[in-house]
């Protein structure tokens, strides 16, 4: 089991000076991988292939899929709080630390015993999680009773009445009679922001200038919305570079966050500018590009890349995502294959990365018997609580070459993983690869 | 008709809630309803799914002229023809021009094939004016590869000829509309659970209904029930307690696969490895393979395509069309056709021929079954219905469904000017304008009430919040499935990710609904369209795929393991 080492032991006496660790992917698992590789005192490259499912997260991290523990919780009568996870070893621990090594302010962690942090998705629900980017909106943090004003603001997929009507019958805002209000503003200072991105709304306030007129325009949605307002909810708008929810907040004495999107969230672009910031200030080496093999040379390893360039290294770590991410790519032996039909029937799934490892998931998405690929007529989605073929397809550890590979996250094949798995596997990897 | 003594059956209009139940909301069955209120009857008329649920909105989507019954029987071509001229002026803004090449492969015989297939469009030439077609062209293999560079294969040649394409769910709406707007109740998500009969003379006396989605029931009067159920025949006319065979169907299960963009500028005709005629063709937004057709067995309110269906048509066309296989499939629909029943030919050689069944003869005077049929032929199936209503109730109006518009049809809309208006996106405007002709006003004044409707709620279509709105305030709309096939909400490459959720609110709001059934509507909804995706899976719809469920996961959750069916469920 090369990819599971103790977690913690970072015991640096094998390592040979100039000890090189690789980490293919810059999610949230190779983050971890990285920066706990770096601690054991490796030389630490990631390879950067541009947006994964980490790029796209909604800033709410889970250890277990939020409406798992939400149901579990329901039908135990239990509350929901953080509490050490017996089977992961501590999943809390390990996002405290990389909130830690991210940066201070950019990540909220519930603390073990502590009420979990609630945010409310643009959907329309709240949840809970276990740790929070900065710039979303805390329910829990909120006194029992309070008041939560919508602006209204001009833009698709943000109904400020609509979301206030579906949000105030959450069972955790009644739980804790949060009321809510929409409410006029007048937060669009330009004519196109109507239609922009919700990413680039949310650069213009990495502007103080912008964020300072943001501020009086919301003072005036305060006074319109009368006494007793403990927070104002807002779309993904509150920065890129940082999270600015905190500076706004101090600027107007209220609490203010975002809802939180996932799929081109701005959560996600805030999780690259933590991550990019944090290598440069431990030392990791980033390197925008993609790997397209990794082999072996004696005990080390070759990375070779699209640009051309190679890397050696004595420790890889494949943190290239699932196949949301792009780590695991779906490609069935009759795509492309001309009138005649597929020459070779094969794996339709493989790692976007030559490495000599198979991918794999439930016998349903294998070669099996069919000459024409699998059907996923069934298996494909998640359905009765069980994961879908397509959340569960991608490497078996055991299959890694000891000592050398290690892989962590959403490329590992099993079952559906979250952000919390991804640091904690990614934590593990990155610690046994610096350590050989 | 008095049968063994019985008292004669009695259709009079006025001594019951209604004159006449119009059963199935298919274009077949709103095709009636429209038809029959416009000639003064009181018309009710009940759709236990949604409008366009089955073969209609299931279709490949085009008004044929019938070219394929040229040789045998000239006659049912040219009425085709002549129906298709009907349609498209009655409903301009829904037809569009499919032009269609049809190559020849070589082979010993297929200098003389070509000459036959020229001959043969040229005598459909005679009865292309009649729908405004254009005649067709015999064409060589290199004209055929510069009118469309993407067919490959060893060609003797080909021809064009041409046809027209319509939104077959579009159709049925404006129909139901126009229905309603003359009269007409339409209940959708209503079914009939019992035909009561007299016991003397057989006659229908009244239907008993339940709303499948509230579970109200009730009962409505009546002398006369048009069951227009498609392949659902069998099991209404066993509801009036008639044997299930007095109208029988041999229920034929075709299915289609949708593509990101129109990957050709013609229809291209192919072969099957089986031999059968498939096609490519441009429609609308979007690339469309199609069909299949095979005895159906299945159950038809959950009719779906397989991926072995998929793989079946798709090995098809790549003989022609190899660039297909790496094209990127968005969803795939299947219907069940309604076909005459007939034992022992093949599928295909199925007459698509249409028939009233009037079940006087089995003693239940009153009831009628239309069965058979095609999108082509329902505004005079329908006329043929409405006329023997006519003449059992004794009424002598006339024929009007041929010259009288359907609903957006009656004037021409600029969509530019529309869509500056309006301040919206020339290309969400032309799409409004196409699915809604001169009504496309009637969500402009929306707009124009409240400007925020003008937003767009779903990106890939595209269509706004007022046209979400306006489906369901306006055209019969309750879930967002019924949006979905209204306005194709939904049917993009993000698998309604960004928008199920938000036109279940809209949904919601309409309709006066608690806002937590948008989410259960929304989650049941997304898993539904995936299911009709991925048995056409690509590699980069494998990874949206997967995005979309995290998404899911992330922002609504997981499908619970409870069934999905309690979604269904609406509170009162």
């Amino acid at each position: 089991m090369s990819a599971v080492a103790p977690s913690g032991t970072s015991d640096p006496r094998g390592r040979r000076p100039g000890h090189r660790v690789v980490v293919i992917g810059a999610g949230w698992a190779g983050a971890a991988a990285a920066f706990a590789a770096r601690e054991a005192h490796a030389d630490v490259v990631v390879i950067d292939g541009g947006v994964g499912a980490s790029s796209l997260g909604s800033g709410a991290l889970d250890d277990v899929p939020w409406d798992d523990r939400e149901r579990a919780a329901r039908t135990l009568g239990a509350t929901l709080i953080a509490r050490p996870d017996p089977v992961s070893g501590g999943i809390a621990t390990d996002l405290a630390w990389i909130a830690g090594v991210l940066g201070p302010a950019r990540y909220a962690v519930a603390d073990v015993g502590a009420a979990l942090p609630i945010v409310a998705t643009t959907a329309g629900r709240l949840r809970t999680a276990l740790a929070i980017d900065a710039a979303l909106l805390d329910f829990s943090a909120l006194p029992s009773g309070a008041r939560v004003v919508v602006p209204r603001v001009d833009r698709a997929g943000w109904d400020a009445d609509s979301l206030v009507r579906i949000l105030s019958v959450d069972p955790h805002a009644m739980a804790r009679s949060i009321t809510f209000a929409a409410c006029d503003a007048d937060v669009l200072r330009y004519d196109d922001e109507r239609r922009i991105p919700d990413a680039d709304m949310a650069t213009r306030h990495d502007e103080d200038a912008r964020l300072g007129w943001l501020a009086t325009q919301l003072r005036e949605v305060l006074l319109r919305a009368g006494d007793g307002v403990a927070a104002i909810l807002l779309g993904p708008w509150l920065g890129v570079a940082s999270p600015r929810a905190a500076t706004l907040g101090a600027a107007i004495g209220i609490v203010m966050g975002e809802a939180a999107v996932a799929m081109s969230s701005t959560a996600g672009l805030r999780f690259e500018g933590a991550l990019s910031a944090a290598a440069r200030r431990t030392g990791v080496r980033m390197v925008r590009d993609r790997a397209s093999k990794v082999e072996a040379r004696g005990a080390r390893s070759i990375v070779h890349c699209k640009s051309g360039e190679t890397i050696e290294a004595d420790g890889v770590v494949l943190a290239l995502g699932g196949l949301a991410g792009g780590g695991v790519v779906f490609d069935p032996p009759e795509h492309g294959a001309g009138a005649e039909g597929a020459d070779a029937i094969r794996t339709p799934f493989r790692l976007s990365v030559e490495c000599g490892v198979r991918v794999e998931a439930r016998g349903d998405v294998g070669v099996g018997s069919s000459a024409f690929g699998p059907a996923f007529d069934e298996a494909a989605w998640p359905a009765g609580g069980v994961a879908g073929s397509l959340e569960l397809v991608g490497l078996r550890t055991g299959d890694l070459r000891d000592g050398a590979l290690y892989a962590a996250g959403d490329v590992v094949a099993g079952r559906a993983r979250t952000v919390g798995e991804a640091v904690a596997g990614g934590r593990r990897a990155g610690t046994a690869a610096a350590s050989v | 008709v008095s049968l063994g003594g019985s008292p004669p059956p009695t259709f009079h209009r006025g001594d019951a809630d209604v004159d006449v139940v119009v059963i199935g909301g298919g274009v077949n069955g709103v095709g009636v309803a429209r038809d029959a209120s416009m000639r003064g009857f009181r018309v009710a008329l009940f759709e236990r799914n949604d409008l366009a649920f089955g073969a209609s909105g299931n279709s490949s989507g085009m008004i044929h002229g019938g070219p394929r019954y040229l040789s045998a029987d000239p006659g049912v071509t040219e009425s085709s023809c002549r129906d298709s001229g009907h349609i498209q002026r009655i409903a301009p803004h829904l037809l569009f021009r499919i032009p269609f090449l049809y190559p020849v492969e070589k082979s010993a015989r297929s200098k003389v094939m070509l000459t036959l297939i020229d001959a043969f469009f040229q005598a459909y030439d005679e009865f292309q004016p009649l729908k405004r077609g254009k005649p067709h062209a015999r064409l060589s293999p290199d004209e055929m590869r510069a009118l469309e560079p993407g067919i490959r294969g060893d060609l003797q040649g080909g021809v064009s000829f041409d046809e027209w394409g319509i939104d077959g769910a579009r159709l049925c709406v404006a129909n139901a509309v126009d229905a309603v707007e003359r009269g007409a109740k339409v209940f959708v998500g209503t079914t009939v659970e019992a035909i009561e009969r007299r016991e003397d003379n057989g006659q229908p006396v009244a239907v008993r209904w339940r709303d499948l989605r509230n579970g109200r029931t009730g009962r409505i009067t009546t002398s006369a029930v048009v069951n227009a159920t498609g392949a659902w025949s069998p099991i209404t006319a066993s509801l009036s307690g008639l044997p299930a065979k007095r109208a029988r169907v041999r229920g034929g299960k075709g299915i289609h696969i949708a593509y990101d963009r129109r990957l050709t500028n013609y229809a291209i005709a192919a072969k099957t490895i089986d031999g059968r005629e498939i096609f490519i063709e441009p429609w609308q937004n979007m690339s469309v393979i199609g069909t299949t057709d095979d005895d159906y067995y299945g159950d038809l309110d959950d009719v779906r395509a397989t991926s072995e269906e998929v793989r079946y048509l798709i090995q098809g066309i790549a003989r022609i069309f190899p660039a297909i296989q790496e094209a990127r499939p968005m969803t795939t629909w299947a219907g069940v056709r309604p076909t005459l029943y007939e034992y022992g030919p093949l599928e295909d050689k199925l007459s698509r021929e249409h028939e009233v069944i009037d079940h006087a003869a089995h003693g239940a005077p009153g009831l009628f079954s239309m069965v058979g049929g095609k999108l082509a032929s329902y505004r005079l199936f329908s006329e043929e219905m409405t006329d023997l209503l006519c003449t059992k109730f004794g009424v002598g109006a006339p024929r009007g469904t041929h010259l009288s518009p359907l609903p957006g049809g009656d004037e021409e809309i600029d969509p530019f000017a529309l869509g500056e208006s309006l301040e919206i996106d020339a290309v969400a405007a032309r799409r409004l304008v196409y699915r809604h002709g001169s009504r496309s006003l009637h969500i402009a004044e929306r707009i124009r009430r409240n400007p925020r409707e003008r937003h767009v709620v779903c990106a890939c279509e595209p269509v706004l919040e007022a046209e979400v709105r306006h489906a369901v305030k306006e055209e019969l709309a309750r879930s967002i499935d019924d949006v979905s096939r209204r306005t194709r909400l939904g049917l993009g490459a993000c698998g309604g990710m960004r928008c199920a959720v938000r036109c279940g609110q809209i949904v919601a709001e309409e309709r006066g609904l608690p806002p937590r059934y948008a989410h259960e509507q929304a989650v049941r909804f997304i898993v539904k369209r995936a299911q009709t995706r991925v048995v056409a899976l690509s590699p980069e719809q494998a990874r949206q795929e997967a995005l979309a469920i995290a998404t899911l996961r992330s922002e609504l959750g997981a499908p619970p393991p409870a069934s999905l069916d309690q979604a269904e469920s609406e509170p009162r």
